[in-house]
């Protein structure tokens, strides 16, 4: 298949997408940003789904729908949320001690994600008792870094004894596997 | 009573600070806005200013990531969202990610390496082309820099996001899986941004690529540890 035609798989997956029951990735949306911008490849009509699945403030899920209004909801809401941290914290904390009483060298938090896709992909925990607080967490995100970013203060004459290694280090390491993942993509399709 | 108060007012501040430049990145929504760099730069020109040591600000950093855990859990959510995605890309979604994180960690810390950067540098640039919440935990099991490690990350996603999308370009990659592979791979959350405003699939398996090369980088890490020779 020639990297300019319309791919195969592209259609199978958006079918395969739609499909999905009750998931929140099957309600077309408006733009992500509710401003979509003229840019290369993204049709302002079109639904533009989250990258990664997000639900954002407006949306309505599965787990809110049969909720009243009021105050009584909102109260019903923060139990709900923290019930759902509780089960995320579980599983983090209890990965985070297996992982050091194993002595596994890998992060127990990586060993987390891997659980609570099993325990969803196996139906033990339904996607509706932890995605509130899931999509909560996902959307600050980033904020967590900042104080631990905060630490680069201690580390300022690094930065100025070696940048320039530093910058062609990243440099070079961004670009050698951003061009191999591309090319290894394409090589796998042409095969099929 | 005076370490809960600071505490809180650290927090408090770190909060506020985060909002505001949110909202700014949100309104602009420009590489180069980026969101924790610019947070921390913030803060550290703040406590600089007012001459607090960092020291006093470490109390309200551990309470601050105590949530990091559960949410670096809940990245499980989206990939269950896309499992479908996962079904029918699967090999080569693997193979491809698999290969660039290898590359990326690798590359990485051999030219740090020959650039003779110490030890402890070396080892935080390993896991740079991955989300922050796994690289903080690599680098601190591999006795790295988490701090280090976080702002290598930085600079190597909004790197890949004002480049990344050119350079595919240029060299005739224009396949959507491809493309949203390649960003999310080597630059993760950025580039997955990067990748989403390209399209609906790019953004989901850069979404997708992003979590994998997390998980992957953080498996591999052994690995690269041995290689390089750095413990």
């Amino acid at each position: 298949m020639g990297s300019t035609g319309p791919p195969a798989g592209r259609a199978e997956a958006a079918g395969a997408t739609t499909k999905a029951p009750g998931s929140a990735i099957a309600t077309p949306m408006p733009c992500a940003r509710g401003h979509c911008q003229p840019v290369r490849g993204c049709v302002s009509d079109k639904a533009v789904a989250r990258p990664l699945g997000q639900a954002r403030k407006g949306d309505v899920l599965e787990s809110e729908k049969q909720l009243g209004s009021g105050p009584r909801r909102y109260g019903a809401n923060i139990l709900r949320c923290l019930g759902q941290l509780a089960i995320l914290w579980g599983i983090s904390w209890g990965c985070n001690r297996f992982v050091s009483w194993a002595h596994w060298p890998l992060p127990g938090n990586v060993l987390g994600v891997l659980v609570l896709f099993s325990l969803l992909c196996l139906g033990v925990i339904r996607l509706e008792q932890v995605e509130r607080t899931a999509d909560f967490l996902l959307r600050h995100l980033v904020f967590f870094f900042i104080p631990i970013a905060v630490g680069l203060m201690e580390w300022g004459e690094v930065f100025s004894h070696y940048g320039m290694v530093l910058f062609a280090a990243i440099l070079i390491s961004s670009l050698l596997p951003l061009l191999s993942v591309g090319f290894v993509t394409l090589l796998l399709h042409r095969k099929r | 009573m005076q370490d809960l108060l600071s505490l809180l007012g650290y927090s408090a501040g770190t909060v506020l600070v985060y909002l505001g430049i949110r909202r700014l990145s949100l309104r602009f929504n420009h590489p180069l806005l980026n969101v924790v760099a610019l947070s921390a730069g913030v803060i550290i020109g703040l406590l600089v200013a007012c001459d607090i040591p960092y020291a006093a600000y470490v109390p309200a950093k551990d309470a601050m990531t105590m949530l990091l855990g559960p949410a670096t859990v809940a990245l499980a959510v989206p990939l269950y969202r896309h499992r479908r995605l996962l079904y029918v890309y699967g090999p080569a979604i693997l193979t491809s990610v698999a290969a660039g994180s290898l590359l990326a960690m690798l590359s990485a810390g051999y030219a740090a390496k020959v650039g003779g950067l110490p030890q402890a540098v070396v080892v935080s640039i390993l896991p740079k082309g991955v989300s922050i919440p796994f690289a903080v935990e690599i680098a601190r099991i591999y006795n790295g820099i988490p701090a280090l490690s976080a702002a290598f990350v930085v600079a190597t996603g909004t790197l890949g996001s004002l480049l990344g999308g050119w350079l595919l370009t240029r060299v005739g990659i224009t396949h959507p899986v491809a493309r949203g592979l390649a960003l999310g791979t080597t630059s993760h959350a950025q580039g997955t941004a990067t990748a989403l405003l390209e399209g609906e699939q790019q953004g989901a398996m850069a979404g997708l690529a992003m979590i994998l090369a997390g998980m992957l980088t953080a498996a591999f890490a052994p690995l690269g540890v041995w290689l390089l020779g750095v413990v």
